[in-house]
């Protein structure tokens, strides 16, 4: 008798095994002899444990029982009442404030973002083809000359000491090929042959 | 059976809403069931019920975090198993040594041996069960609770299972494993 079939018998004892166990054991019963063997010690040993469980029970009348019952009853009393079920806890107002104030500052943000500039909204709402709205779009309409002059913005503030030296060198250098250039064109093109 | 456990969830949730005179009534409900159970870890009477009154309070101040995943007389009876082990283990005893009793007084008794007259068979009946109870002692914990359960407070597998937070298929295989040692301490005999 293998182990798993043993398994299968003590499940049987205790109405715990399945219907295909139970058709195996009964097919197996009449010719494995180890099968009721096992099957005998397992109920000995059951009736054994449950007549002895009966015996090492301590005594205890019912006067011991109102006893103990007084005692716990009392020991109850003594403990704070349950009011509130935990779930109730998980929504408390102070979560319900905080998650309002930050989908009202999530929905101010998107109306700003949205009214700022609204013809190149429209643009990309209209025609495909055209650049998504971004920050940088925004910055270059801004002109060049007003960069310039303005060294304290806002923009620049967040720049350090060495970024906003190159910044203003690269603009006057900027400035001064755009006035040496006024009258010519940076790139030669080549005259048309029937010219 | 739904209905009793109905009326447990009902009871729970009064509990839970402040109502202490609910748990009164399952004090009452299942105190009986809880002595018993903490009898087979502990002999004395008066320790018992120190025990038990011990595992209500336990179970009470756990009441809100009782979601009845489990039903609440299996979740009490895990209260119970625990906070006698812990006792003992506080008072430097091995855990369930007192659900045995070796003295062999209670075998004159026993439903068993009631229609066995003749000496022989007596002794002999004695006998197997000293080893009987010795095997179930030296059990592991886990196989000596779980054979307990069934045995002595005749839970299903699934109910055992929920007592000691295991698959159905541990349970199973525990009780089957502890059978098969004490059934080899029997043969040692033989």
């Amino acid at each position: 008798m293998t182990e798993t079939r043993k398994e299968s018998l003590s499940a049987l004892i205790d109405d715990e095994a399945s219907e295909i166990e139970v058709h195996r054991l009964v097919r197996e019963f009449k010719s494995d002899d180890s099968l009721s063997d096992a099957w005998v010690m397992y109920q000995q040993v059951r009736t054994t444990m449950r007549s002895s469980a009966q015996e090492s029970v301590p005594e205890m009348t019912p006067a011991h029982h109102r006893a103990l019952f007084n005692r716990i009853s009392e020991a109850i009393e003594a403990e704070d009442s349950h009011s509130q079920k935990p779930s109730a806890v998980s929504q408390s107002p102070a979560r319900i404030v905080v998650g309002s104030l930050a989908l009202a500052a999530s929905l101010v943000v998107a109306v700003f973002i949205g009214i700022q500039n609204p013809e190149e909204t429209g643009r990309v709402a209209d025609g495909m083809t055209e650049t998504p709205v971004n920050v940088q779009t925004v910055s270059t309409a801004v002109p060049t000359q007003a960069l310039a002059e303005m060294p304290a913005t806002a923009e620049l503030v967040e720049l350090d000491e060495e970024k906003q030296r190159r910044l203003r060198a690269y603009l006057n250098e900027h400035g001064q090929m755009s006035r040496m250039n006024t009258n010519q064109q940076l790139v030669k093109f080549k005259e048309p042959a029937g010219k | 059976m739904d209905t009793g456990e109905q009326t447990d969830a009902q009871l729970v949730e009064r509990v839970q809403r402040g109502d202490k005179r609910a748990f009164d009534i399952l004090t009452l409900k299942y105190q009986h069931r809880i002595v018993g159970l903490v009898s087979r870890y502990i002999k004395d009477s008066d320790e018992v019920m120190d025990v038990v009154q011990e595992a209500f309070i336990k179970a009470y101040r756990a009441l809100p975090r009782f979601r009845g995943d489990s039903a609440f007389y299996t979740w009490l009876y895990r209260i119970a198993i625990n906070t006698s082990k812990n006792y003992l283990v506080s008072r430097s005893r091995r855990p369930p040594d007192t659900d045995i009793d070796i003295d062999g007084e209670f075998q004159a008794d026993s439903a068993v041996l009631r229609d066995v007259s003749s000496p022989e068979h007596m002794v002999a009946t004695q006998q197997l069960e000293q080893v009987i109870n010795e095997s179930i002692q030296d059990l592991p914990e886990e196989l000596k609770v779980a054979v307990m359960l069934r045995e002595f407070e005749g839970m299903s597998y699934e109910e055992i299972a929920e007592v000691m937070e295991c698959p159905v298929g541990t349970v199973r295989s525990r009780i089957f494993r502890a059978r098969e040692a004490i059934e080899k301490r029997i043969a040692g005999i033989g």
